[in-house]
């Protein structure tokens, strides 16, 4: 093998590791839990989330209270599917999203159609992309952005 | 050759002072207050702390005056090197009015090189306070020292309970107007209305944390938007270390992060569009149950209200109508031996913007200045 022929077989090999390093699931810890009017208290890891089914958001429309209002994609595990998993009262009104900093929202039921919890935006990990409103996210379409509850860690049912 | 070299280390030498020069400017602040010589280095200083605004580059000179004492502003006088001079009503230019590194006033695309700045304040009278006094009232009222606290209770008298009532968005003008139109029947001849004054930029997470921690936002570190948490020791954790029972009643969201008690949000579940019911509910469940020494309630619907319709919409009218209502059931519910504070985070202006048609966030009197009530039972 000549010494050219190494050295794109060399450069080609790091380039391969660098966008397998770009495009594959980052290493977080981080557990999101299912709690109240549940018959099967769930507790999904990042990773378990990341190897679920995904679904994709695309051109949802975010309101916000401040700044701009944006439109975008968004992919990641139906909470429909999540509730089913954690066997949710079928009569539950609402559910409270609790985040990592703290904050905490009630919202009802009709508010959830087609919502999500998002591992990526805009084909991005959450996580590599904008950490600090990762590494998971509810998102909500057709709802206020403060639904859009990021560093999500629980999920609590309401009857 | 070694001449050539002196001269060229010398020439490289006054360059390279020259370029490292900071230009020194400073321009003399004047007010009824005081009158101070606002300069480079505090400008420097300043914006290490707000490195940016939602604005405008540089600083927003509102952030300036705040932070050297003024808190309501009528008008301002700025009269340029060339001894020209420029009125501005402050609520006309409060958010476009940005100070750059060269000393410049910047507004849109319009610059003055001010040399003085005349600030006129709004006269706002006697029994007037600041919302961080609410925190040692509170306090007192539940046998607690207040000796961390800058400000003092605004009465020493102990009580069984106290109840915090939180009417986000309820400025003093809107109080002064529904109370001049029988809307606010809570309210009788034997309570003690104050005039409150709120913090910058004032809004419900800057505000909360006023109330919360007794402290002004350079102290309590939430001294912009979108912080909605602080370090400092709210009343909640001092509650809570001495063992008296709490609970806040929100609404649908924390607004601003609660720790230390039992928080009870309120979503819309009947889905009527609005949370104060729910709010309502949820305070009349907590109080004629395991009624806590400290509660906290918080309705949000005339500061939605206001946003969406504008404060001086007739829809905002009939909030208040509703609130007033639950008021009057929340205080015939309470225990004797109670004190009951009402309060806002901070009052309303009318804009004309995209999405809504009221605002706060400025040193003006609207925004700023906001009712405090303190009732007995």
């Amino acid at each position: 093998m000549s010494k050219i022929t190494k050295k794109i077989l060399l450069v080609f090999a790091i380039c391969t590791l660098i966008l397998t390093a770009c495009v594959s699931r980052p290493k977080v810890e981080w557990q999101l839990s299912f709690s109240g009017a549940v018959s099967n208290p769930l507790s999904v890891s990042y990773k378990e989330l990341a190897k679920m089914p995904q679904t994709d958001l695309n051109e949802v429309f975010m309101d916000k209270s401040t700044g701009e209002d944006s439109v975008g994609s968004w992919s990641g595990v139906l909470l429909a599917d999540l509730l089913t998993e954690s066997g949710a009262s079928e009569d539950f009104v609402s559910v409270t999203a609790f985040a990592a900093d703290g904050y905490a929202i009630e919202i009802t039921r009709d508010e959830l159609e087609n919502a999500i919890v998002a591992l990526k935006e805009e084909g991005e990990w959450i996580q590599n992309a904008d950490p600090e409103h990762g590494p998971i996210r509810l998102v909500c379409p057709q709802t206020p952005a403060n639904r859009w509850v990021f560093q999500l860690l629980e999920i609590q049912v309401n009857q | 050759m070694s001449r050539t070299i002196v001269h060229s280390t010398v020439f490289l030498l006054f360059f390279g002072l020259i370029a490292g020069c900071q230009p020194a400017w400073s321009i003399e602040i004047e007010s009824s207050l005081d009158s101070i010589n606002f300069s480079r280095p505090d400008y420097d200083s300043l914006l290490v702390r707000f490195p940016e605004n939602e604005y405008c580059e540089g600083l927003l000179l509102e952030q300036v005056l705040y932070e050297n004492g003024l808190e309501v502003i009528d008008s301002i006088n700025i009269t340029t090197a060339e001894a020209e001079i420029a009125v501005y009503l402050w609520r006309d230019i409060a958010e476009s009015l940005c100070l750059q590194n060269n000393g410049e006033l910047s507004m849109g695309e319009e610059i003055l090189k001010p040399a003085q700045i005349f600030v006129s304040e709004v006269e706002i009278g006697p029994e007037t306070i600041h919302i961080t006094h609410i925190t040692p009232t509170v306090l007192s009222a539940l046998g607690l020292s207040t000796d961390m606290m800058p400000g003092k209770p605004i009465t020493r008298e102990k009580f069984e309970h106290v109840v915090m009532i939180f009417l986000d968005g309820f400025g003093f003008r809107k109080f002064q107007y529904a109370q001049e139109n029988d809307l606010v029947s809570f309210l009788s001849e034997d309570d003690e209305l104050l005039k409150g004054i709120s913090v910058y930029p004032p809004r419900t997470t800057t505000g909360s944390a006023a109330v919360l921690t007794g402290l002004f936002p350079k102290d309590n570190g939430v001294d912009r938007g979108g912080i909605r948490k602080t370090e400092a020791t709210t009343i909640f954790d001092i509650a809570s270390e001495h063992g008296i029972t709490s609970a806040a009643i929100e609404g649908e969201s924390l607004a601003f992060n609660i720790r230390s008690t039992e928080v009870v949000l309120s979503g819309d579940r009947d889905l009527n569009g609005g949370t104060d019911d729910n709010v309502y509910k949820n305070a009349m469940e907590v109080i004629s149950g395991s009624m806590p020494r400290l509660l906290w309630i918080h309705f949000h619907g005339i500061d939605d209200y206001g946003h969406t319709y504008g404060p001086d919409d007739s829809r905002v009218d009939e909030k208040i109508t509703e609130i007033n209502d639950y008021l009057l059931k929340i205080y015939n519910a309470l225990p004797e031996d109670t004190l009951v504070i009402y309060f806002a985070d901070h009052g309303m202006h009318n804009v004309d913007e995209e999405g809504r048609l009221g605002n706060h966030g400025h040193l003006i009197k609207e925004d700023m200045v906001v009712p405090v009530i303190i009732k007995t039972k």
